[in-house]
């Protein structure tokens, strides 16, 4: 008698096991074990009024920031470290050479790769240091197959990895042509019903913003919603997943459509040669909508530490809420935007 | 005798187990399918029931353009 229920409570659990995937006890973290508050320097800009500065690439002397909602122009060019404007590109039309949208900025040498998804389109810009001016050079048209670019990073001179909406995989290698070679990584997700039934909506919730450091090999993707990190070694090939404690992107389905929920994750990412600096909002939608009118504050008030593994090293608390960084391990300085600010442009000492 | 039993009705059990198993996975499967059809059938083929709201980085389904929240009254939750 006890061999059978033995055996029956054995084929429960089996099945049981089936029902719920729970993620792996290792890939949750907690907390970080160092926390330190960091107090912002405004940087003074002269001219250019940003409506929503939402990234900032610096290299030698010059940074280059987009402006999310651009009213004339997408990306302005300033001397680095005086802030000191140089020149506007990216204007927002309908004309050949205009943009319609403006999803990321990349430096690749001297030049400056844009990507413009409502154009389904990369854009190479020269910028000439003697004229202070950008100029396009080169379109490069993407594939039809791949359903909305939403973010971009070059592997080599030769490829591009974009993640999209198609949900079938997490990212697609792309030719230099714009050709879409092949996808490769699966949505790390335990939602089986989602996978299943709504994989569209799931692809949606589970948008990420990406940054590859090719001297590491290391691509790393952070949701917008949920708490989320997946970091992809190109070199040696592993891939490692990390859960906050906010969880996995949280969504409803309306018409087919993912409709974000539960919090405000990570909006911006980046790898260094030592570690992986992400910013975190952490906050509900529902705390978001019951702001006041006018006074409504948007980014994220942390910048969390990850090693190139994943393993939580440090949290940072900011005295304002930001949006993208560009960090200088070197200097110990992380550049920041600032959405809700007339001074957008702040400094942080690490 | 008495071993063919118990064989006999542990694989009843077990049978009974997987058999209820699939038929709660079909009709959860069902259900979704059902009110995700209903919900289409109600609304027009617009995004009347999709509002976006504020400049953000959100992207709205409708438009592609970046708000602060999307919110839509009539959804389903996964």
């Amino acid at each position: 008698m006890r061999r059978i229920l033995y055996l029956i409570s054995l084929v429960f659990l089996l099945l049981s096991s089936c029902v719920q995937k729970s993620p792996n006890a290792d890939c949750i973290y907690a907390d970080f074990p160092q926390t330190q508050e960091l107090k912002a320097k405004e940087m003074q800009l002269d001219t250019v009024v940003f409506r929503y500065p939402f990234r900032i690439r610096i290299q030698d002397d010059v940074a280059m920031v987009l402006d999310l909602h651009g009213a004339e122009h997408y990306i302005q060019a300033f001397r680095y470290p005086q802030f000191t404007y140089l020149a506007s590109f990216g204007k927002h039309g309908d004309s050949p050479d205009d943009m319609l949208s403006a999803e990321n900025i990349r430096w690749d040498g001297q030049n400056l790769w844009t990507l413009d998804a409502n154009k389904n389109e990369l854009t190479k810009v020269v910028f000439f240091e003697s004229g202070d001016s950008l100029l396009r050079e080169e379109a490069v048209s993407l594939d039809k197959k791949i359903l909305r670019a939403l973010d971009f990073v070059q592997d080599n001179d030769s490829t591009f990895i974009i993640p999209d909406y198609s949900g079938d995989n997490r990212f697609c290698f792309v030719s230099r042509q714009g050709e879409l070679l092949h996808k490769f990584g699966n949505i790390p997700t335990t939602n089986e019903d989602a996978l299943k039934s709504a994989r569209p909506a799931l692809a949606q919730a589970w948008r990420s913003f990406i940054d590859y450091n090719p001297r590491n090999g290391v691509l790393a993707a952070v949701t917008q919603l949920g708490e989320v990190l997946e970091i992809y070694n190109l070199k040696d090939s592993t891939h490692v997943v990390r859960i906050g404690p906010h969880g996995e992107p949280e969504f409803v389905v309306s018409k087919g459509y993912g409709i974000p929920a539960g919090i405000m994750g990570f909006s911006d990412i980046q790898v260094t040669d030592k570690a992986i600096y992400a910013v975190f909002h952490g906050r509900t939608f529902k705390e978001l909508s019951q702001q006041p009118k006018g006074k409504e504050i948007d980014g994220g008030q942390y910048i969390y530490v990850f090693s190139l593994k994943g393993e939580p090293l440090k949290k940072y608390v900011l005295d304002r809420y930001i949006y993208g960084i560009s960090v200088n391990e070197e200097q110990g300085i992380i550049t920041a935007t600032d959405v809700n600010s007339d001074e957008p442009i702040v400094e942080f000492k690490m | 005798m008495k071993s063919k039993m118990k064989i006999l009705l542990v694989s009843v059990v077990a049978i009974t187990a997987i058999v209820g198993y699939l038929k709660i996975r079909q009709s959860a499967d069902l259900n979704t399918l059902l009110l995700e059809n209903i919900e289409a059938l109600a609304n027009d083929e617009d995004f009347e029931d999709i509002k976006c709201i504020g400049l953000g980085s959100v992207d709205c389904p409708a438009t592609h353009v970046k708000v602060l929240r999307v919110y839509a009254p009539y959804s389903l939750s996964y």
